[in-house]
């Protein structure tokens, strides 16, 4: 097509794995909040409590669904809070996985520091998210 | 509900260049009452999905430079991190009007590359690449369709774009906004990266930056998916009609549109800080 790429016809076309990786992480994580959305909205109700007034909005902790287990338990009662929680969360993992991706695209180009320097940026990810995060609560 | 949601969309329908985060945050402490604290993880979480959704095509034309990309996000993401940990401390020790007041200080920083365009399209031809980018080879090429050729390029003063990097990621951290006007700045007048790979680049890292300071937000629970849930779709169609709208406007409009409402939004936050 013209186009000059900096990796050899031997290797992974990485741009379009990662621009994939980012494109339908989105579209599918929108969707599912978009049904999640659509349910509460139908429905009046989390599937745990009613909304009330406006100030339920906005109270600080989530005490029920942090985690991947209760948003399960609560997918496969389809309440429209956990599907939303789903969805919020495969929006985070879209770009945590196209770290993580990123580390075998780069190992398999033989740059073994790029692919160190990837696995200690996700290693910062991670470490933020379940030793920082709870800690803060 | 309805109301958050329609008005999300509006007001990121017209986000055409800079990062959501910006107008939503005040959009929702100021109009909304909403903590900022649960505003800023809305706001971020949104910044995910813009940032991912832009950076996919940018990355599939080839001409975002992963490696740098991924290089320069060890320094984002620690800001990002230290960032998230600063705001949340801040709540804690009940000083939010110091989020406020910086907030109105970025936003009106943030007006002034909007007003004197930064940036030449082409760096000059001989940039000499520092150590670390030899060792990393962080140089590339890509085809420039406006200019119809092939790009070269390398990267050079990488340690000062990494801290820059870093002073961008805290920012984000901080805020819930995506910095990408900091990172872009960093690539292109510290790196002499071409404006294209810049802004293509930075645009692919403030996803993971995000992510960062979203992973201690959401196992803290502040985010609040009911507030996070209509910014997200608001933000996701909202940015698909601006670029859209993008075709039909000069770039003169859309920069006479937007300064006065970034200035007005900054005041805002200012004065609810002091």
């Amino acid at each position: 097509m013209g186009h000059l790429t900096d990796k050899g016809p031997e290797h992974f076309d990485f741009n379009s794995i990662i621009g994939n990786v980012l494109r339908y992480g989105v579209i599918v994580s929108f969707v599912i909040i978009l049904i999640g959305s659509v349910l509460l909205f139908y429905e009046g109700s989390t599937g745990y409590y009613t909304l009330g007034s406006a100030q339920d909005l906005f109270q600080r902790h989530n005490k029920f669904l942090i985690g991947l287990v209760p948003t399960i338990q609560g997918i496969a009662l389809a309440k429209p809070y956990a599907i939303i929680e789903l969805g919020l969360i495969v929006l985070l993992a879209t770009p945590i996985a196209r770290v993580a991706i990123s580390i075998f695209l780069f190992a398999s180009e033989r740059r073994y520091i790029l692919a160190a320097i990837t696995c200690a940026v996700l290693t910062i990810l991670l470490t933020s998210m379940f030793l920082i995060g709870p800690m803060l609560a | 509900m309805l109301a958050l949601s329609s008005l999300a969309a509006g007001f990121v329908g017209s986000l055409l260049g800079l990062g959501g985060g910006v107008i939503i945050v005040p959009v929702l402490t100021l109009a909304f009452g909403v903590p900022p604290i649960l505003a800023i993880g809305a706001s971020i979480v949104s910044v995910i999905a813009t940032s991912s959704g832009s950076a996919s095509t940018y990355v599939k034309d080839k001409v975002t430079n992963l490696r740098i990309g991924m290089f320069l996000e060890i320094a984002t993401t620690t800001g990002a991190i230290t960032g998230a940990i600063l705001t949340l401390s801040l709540e804690k020790a009940n000083l939010e009007n110091v989020i406020y007041v910086v907030f109105g200080i970025v936003l009106l920083f943030s007006v002034l590359p909007l007003v004197k365009q930064i940036g030449e399209e082409l760096p000059p031809k001989d940039v000499k690449p520092d150590e670390i980018s030899k060792r990393l080879e962080l140089n590339g090429e890509y085809y420039d369709r406006v200019l119809a050729t092939d790009v070269r390029y390398s990267a050079t003063r990488s340690p000062l774009a990494l801290g820059i990097m870093y002073v961008a990621g805290m920012i984000s951290g901080l805020l819930g906004i995506g910095s990408g006007v900091l990172k872009v700045i960093a690539m292109d007048v510290g790196m002499k990266l071409p404006m294209k790979v810049s802004s293509t680049t930075s645009n692919f890292m403030i996803g993971v930056t995000a992510a960062a300071s979203t992973g201690i937000f959401y196992l803290g629970g502040d985010i609040n998916p009911f507030i996070a849930a209509p910014v997200v779709i608001g933000v996701v169609l909202g940015s698909l009609l601006g670029t859209r709208a993008l075709m039909r406007l000069t770039n003169k409009s859309v920069r006479r549109l937007f300064i006065p409402v970034l200035v007005v939004l900054a005041i805002e936050m200012l004065i609810h800080g002091i």
